[in-house]
C-alpha cells in the first residue's frame, strides 16, 4: 500500500516546515544576543522574569499529563470505545510532552549549561527536579514504551503489509506470535504499567502547579487553591484536547480509527465534573485573594479584575462556564455529541492557557511583596516564533509517527486469555529489573539530596540525578521486560 | 588502536563505553573542582555576616550603589539599555510605588542590597544548587553553574536578583579596567549581592596568615557600600560575635528586618523612626 499525500497534507507540511524555520531563526537570534529580545524583564523594574516559555511549558505539560492518564484510564477497562482513547491519547500525550520539554529548554539562559548542570548538579529539593526528571523520564520516555507495547498486535498486522514504515513496524513487533499467552501478558502488563504511570505523572503537573502558584507572602489557603485550580483546569485542557484530537481522527482516518459517539458521551461528562469543581474554586481563590491581608496579594487580586488583566480574567471565566453549561445541557438531553463536545473542549483550552498566563504574569507585574511600581509583560515575536516552532515540530514529529503506527486498529483483544502458568523465570526476571530500577532511581535520588552536606549543597556524587533518571526510566520498562521476555520451553 | 579498524561490534560497544565513562569522569572531575571552597577554616568559630542600614543617616546620595557597581564589575546599561529596563543593582534604592501601602522602610526611598536570609528562598529553590548559603552567612552564586532558570528571582521576596539579559557591556568594549578579584559573568546567568565576599575573604585570610583575629573594627566598613557612604550609614560586620557593633544595632529599638513576618530571617538591618 503506498502512502498518498494528498495537497491539503503538502501544503500543512509545507507551513509547517516554514513556521519550523522561522522558529529555529528566532530562537538563534535569542541565543546570539541574549533574552534581551524577549518580553522578559527585571522583577521591580518592571517587568517579569517568567512569560509566554514557562506558560508554554505549564500548558503542554497540564495538557499532556491529562491526555496521558486519560490513557492509562481508558486502558484499566478493556471496552472497544475506551480502547480508542487510548489509542488516540498516547501520541498525542508524546507531543505534549515533547513541547513542554522544549519550552523549558527554551527559557533558559543558558540552554545547554542546563543540561549540563542538571545532569550533575540537580536537587530534589527544588520544585524543578521533580518535573525535568519526570518529564524526560517517565512522561516522554514511559509514553512512549506504553505506547509501543499498546500497539504492538496492530504493528505487527502493518508490518505484514508493504510501505516505507514496514522495518521500523517489524523491528517494533518483533517477537510478536498473537498468541493467547501473549494477549494476557500484554493486558497484565498494560494494567499495571497503567496503574503505575498515574501517580508518576501527577507528580510532575503537582510540582509544576507548586512552581506556578507558590509565591512569597500568598497564603497557604490561597496557594491550595491556585494549586488545584493548576491540576483540575490541565485535566480539563486535555480531555479537551484529546475531544479535539479524537474528531479529527475519526474525520481524517475514517470512523474505524476514530471514538465512538458513546466515548464523546463519556468524555463529555468527565470534563463536565471536572470544569464543576474548578469553578468554584476559581471563585474561591479570587476571593481569598481580595480578602487578603497581605497588600501584595489584595493587589494581584485587584489586577486580576481591573483593567490590564479584567477583559482576559473573565474571557476566560466565560469559556469555562460557557463550556460547562454547553455540556451540561447536553448531559441533560442525553445529547453528548462530537460536536458538542469538540466546543467545550476547545473553549476550555483557550481558558487554561489564559488562566496559566494570568496566574504566572500577573503576580509578577502586580503582586511583589515590596511596594514596587507594576511592571508590565508583553511577548515579542521572538518568543511566540520559538513556540510556534516547537508547535510545528511536534505536529511534524507526530505525523509520520501517526503512519507508523496508524490510528486505525487492526486486532481487538477484549476478552481477557488466560496466561500460561508457571513462568517463574519470567516473574523472576521482571521482579529483579523493578527492582533494580528502584534501587537505581532510590540511590540517584538520595545521592542528589545531598544529605548531610551542611550549608554547602555540593552532590555526594556528581552526576546522581542521571542515575535516578535512568533508575526510572528502568521502572518504566518493566512492562516491556514483562511482555518481551522469550517464553521458556 | 594502531591503525586497526573496529571490526565487531563488541570492540564498538567497548569504546563507546570507555568513552562514555571517561567523559563522565571528566564531568564529574570538573565539577567537583568548580564546587565553592568553605570560607572558614577549619575548627575556626563560624561567622554570620550581616548589615545595619541607619536611614536616619542616610542621605540618598545613591553612593553606595555606584561603589557597588564599580566595585563587583556591574558595567553601566547606557540610556539604550536603561530604556529597556533590565538594570543590574547589587544595590539598589527601593523607591515605593505613590499609590501603594508602605513597607517597614516608609515612604522614602531606601538602599537595598540582598537581604542574605537565614532561611534563603532562592536557595531552596534553585535546582543546581548554584546559589547557596555559606558557612559565613553569606547567601552566593557559582556563576558558572548557574543555568538561567531564574526561578530564583521568583521566589525571592525582595527581587533583589538580577539577570544578565545580555553579555555585558563595557565602555569601549573593554573590560580590563574591571576589578580583578570579582568574576566577570556572562549572559544568561543571575547575579547578586555577595556582600563582597572577596574583601571577606581576604580579610579573614591575613588574619589567619597573621594569626591574629578579626577584629570588628576591620568589618565595620569593609564593604564597597560601606566604605563609600558618605554618612556612615552603613555598618557591616559578624552576627555570630555578640560586641560587635552590627550586633548592638540589630538590637537596637529602631532596628526593623524587611519582610521579617515572612520568617526569612534577614541578616540586613534597617535602623528608623526614632531619632
Amino acid at each position: 500500500m503506498k502512502p498518498r499525500l494528498s495537497v491539503a497534507l503538502v501544503a500543512f507540511l509545507a507551513l509547517l516546515l516554514v513556521v519550523l524555520g522561522v522558529g529555529l531563526f528566532a530562537f538563534a537570534q535569542q541565543i546570539v544576543h541574549g533574552d534581551v529580545v524577549t518580553g522578559m524583564r527585571t522583577l521591580g523594574a518592571g517587568g517579569a522574569v517568567w512569560g509566554l516559555y514557562v506558560v508554554m511549558d505549564g500548558f503542554f505539560l497540564g495538557l499532556g499529563v491529562a491526555v496521558m492518564a486519560c490513557a492509562c484510564v481508558a486502558r484499566f477497562s478493556r471496552d472497544r470505545d475506551t480502547e480508542a482513547v487510548a489509542r488516540i491519547a498516547m501520541p498525542v500525550a508524546i507531543a505534549c510532552f515533547l513541547g513542554a520539554g522544549l519550552c523549558v529548554l527554551a527559557d533558559q539562559g543558558r540552554p545547554l549549561a542546563a543540561l549540563r548542570s542538571l545532569s550533575l548538579f540537580a536537587r530534589p529539593q527544588s520544585p524543578m527536579f521533580v518535573t525535568f526528571s519526570s518529564v524526560g523520564a517517565v512522561c516522554l520516555f514511559g509514553s512512549l514504551v506504553h505506547c509501543v507495547l499498546a500497539r504492538r498486535s496492530d504493528l505487527a498486522e502493518y508490518a505484514k503489509r508493504r510501505s516505507v514504515w514496514q522495518r521500523l513496524q517489524r523491528l517494533l513487533a518483533a517477537g510478536y506470535r498473537g498468541s493467547r499467552a501473549e494477549h494476557y501478558r500484554r493486558q497484565k502488563a498494560g494494567f499495571w504499567m497503567s496503574l503505575l504511570m498515574l501517580p508518576a505523572l501527577l507528580a510532575p503537573l503537582t510540582a509544576l502547579a507548586i512552581i506556578f502558584a507558590v509565591r512569597p507572602a500568598r497564603p497557604l489557603p490561597l496557594t491550595l487553591l491556585e494549586v488545584a485550580v493548576f491540576i483540575l483546569l490541565s485535566g480539563a485542557g486535555g480531555m479537551g484536547l484529546l475531544l479535539g484530537a479524537a474528531a479529527l481522527v475519526g474525520r481524517l482516518a475514517g470512523r474505524q480509527a476514530g471514538l465512538a459517539a458513546r466515548g464523546f458521551a463519556r468524555l463529555g461528562k468527565a470534563l463536565l465534573l471536572t470544569l464543576s469543581l474548578s469553578l468554584p474554586c476559581i471563585v474561591a481563590a479570587e476571593i481569598a485573594g481580595l480578602m487578603s491581608d497581605e497588600p501584595a496579594v489584595s493587589a494581584y487580586a485587584r489586577a486580576l479584575l481591573g483593567d490590564v488583566y479584567g477583559p482576559f480574567f473573565w474571557a476566560a471565566f466565560a469559556c469555562l462556564f460557557v463550556a460547562a453549561m454547553l455540556l451540561l445541557r447536553g448531559a441533560r438531553r442525553g445529547a453528548l455529541g462530537p460536536r458538542l463536545t469538540v466546543v467545550a473542549g476547545v473553549l476550555v483550552q483557550v481558558a487554561v492557557l489564559v488562566h496559566h498566563y494570568l496566574l504566572l504574569v500577573a503576580w509578577q507585574t502586580h503582586g511583589l511583596a515590596l511596594p514596587y511600581p507594576p511592571g508590565s509583560y508583553a511577548p515579542t515575536w521572538i518568543e511566540c516564533a520559538v513556540v510556534l516552532g516547537i508547535l510545528a515540530l511536534c505536529l511534524l514529529l507526530l505525523l509520520p509517527s501517526v503512519r507508523l503506527i496508524p490510528f486505525a486498529p487492526l486486532v481487538f483483544e477484549v476478552q481477557l486469555a488466560e496466561g500460561k502458568r508457571g513462568d517463574i523465570r519470567r516473574t523472576v526476571v521482571t521482579a529483579i529489573w523493578f527492582l533494580g530500577g528502584l534501587a537505581m532511581a532510590g540511590l540517584g535520588f538520595a545521592l542528589s539530596a545531598r544529605v548531610g552536606t551542611e550549608s554547602f549543597l555540593d552532590p555526594i556524587f556528581a552526576g546522581s540525578p542521571v542515575l535516578f533518571i535512568v533508575g526510572l526510566m528502568v521502572l518504566v520498562t518493566t512492562g516491556a521486560v514483562y511482555e518481551l521476555w522469550p517464553e521458556s520451553k | 588502536m594502531s591503525g586497526r579498524k573496529l571490526t565487531t561490534r563488541r570492540e564498538v560497544l567497548t569504546l563507546a563505553a570507555a568513552s562514555t565513562a571517561g567523559a563522565a569522569l571528566a564531568q564529574t572531575t570538573r565539577a567537583v573542582e568548580n564546587a565553592p571552597a568553605p570560607v572558614a577554616a577549619a575548627g575556626e568559630p563560624p561567622h554570620r555576616f550581616g548589615m545595619a542600614i541607619d536611614l536616619d543617616h542616610c542621605l540618598r546620595c545613591q553612593a553606595c550603589v555606584v561603589a557597588c557597581a564599580a566595585e563587583n564589575n556591574v558595567p553601566p546599561l547606557g540610556q539604550e539599555r536603561s530604556a529597556l529596563t533590565r538594570p543590574i543593582h547589587w544595590m539598589d534604592m527601593l523607591i515605593p510605588d505613590e499609590g501603594s501601602a508602605s513597607s517597614e522602610l516608609g515612604q522614602g526611598p531606601a538602599p537595598i542590597p540582598c537581604m542574605h536570609c537565614d532561611r534563603p528562598e532562592c536557595v531552596k529553590v534553585c535546582p543546581v544548587g548554584a546559589t547557596y548559603l555559606g558557612d559565613d552567612g553569606v547567601v552566593a552564586q557559582i556563576w558558572d553553574r548557574c543555568i538561567g532558570c531564574r526561578y530564583c528571582m521568583a521566589a525571592c521576596p525582595y527581587s533583589r536578583r538580577y539577570f544578565n539579559w545580555s553579555e555585558p557591556a563595557w565602555p569601549g568594549d573593554d573590560p580590563s579596567s574591571a576589578n580583578p578579584d570579582v568574576a566577570l559573568r556572562p549572559a544568561g546567568v543571575v547575579e547578586k549581592c555577595t556582600l563582597c565576599q572577596h574583601r571577606i575573604r581576604a580579610v579573614l585570610e591575613r588574619a589567619r596568615i597573621d594569626d591574629e583575629p578579626v577584629t570588628d573594627a576591620a568589618l565595620q566598613r569593609l564593604p564597597a557600600c560601606a566604605a563609600t557612604c558618605p554618612a556612615r550609614a552603613i555598618t557591616f560586620g559578624d552576627l555570630a560575635d555578640p560586641e560587635s557593633a552590627l550586633s548592638k544595632l540589630a538590637k537596637d529599638p529602631r532596628a526593623v528586618q524587611l519582610l521579617g513576618r515572612l520568617g526569612t530571617g534577614p541578616k540586613v538591618f534597617y535602623l528608623r523612626g526614632r531619632r
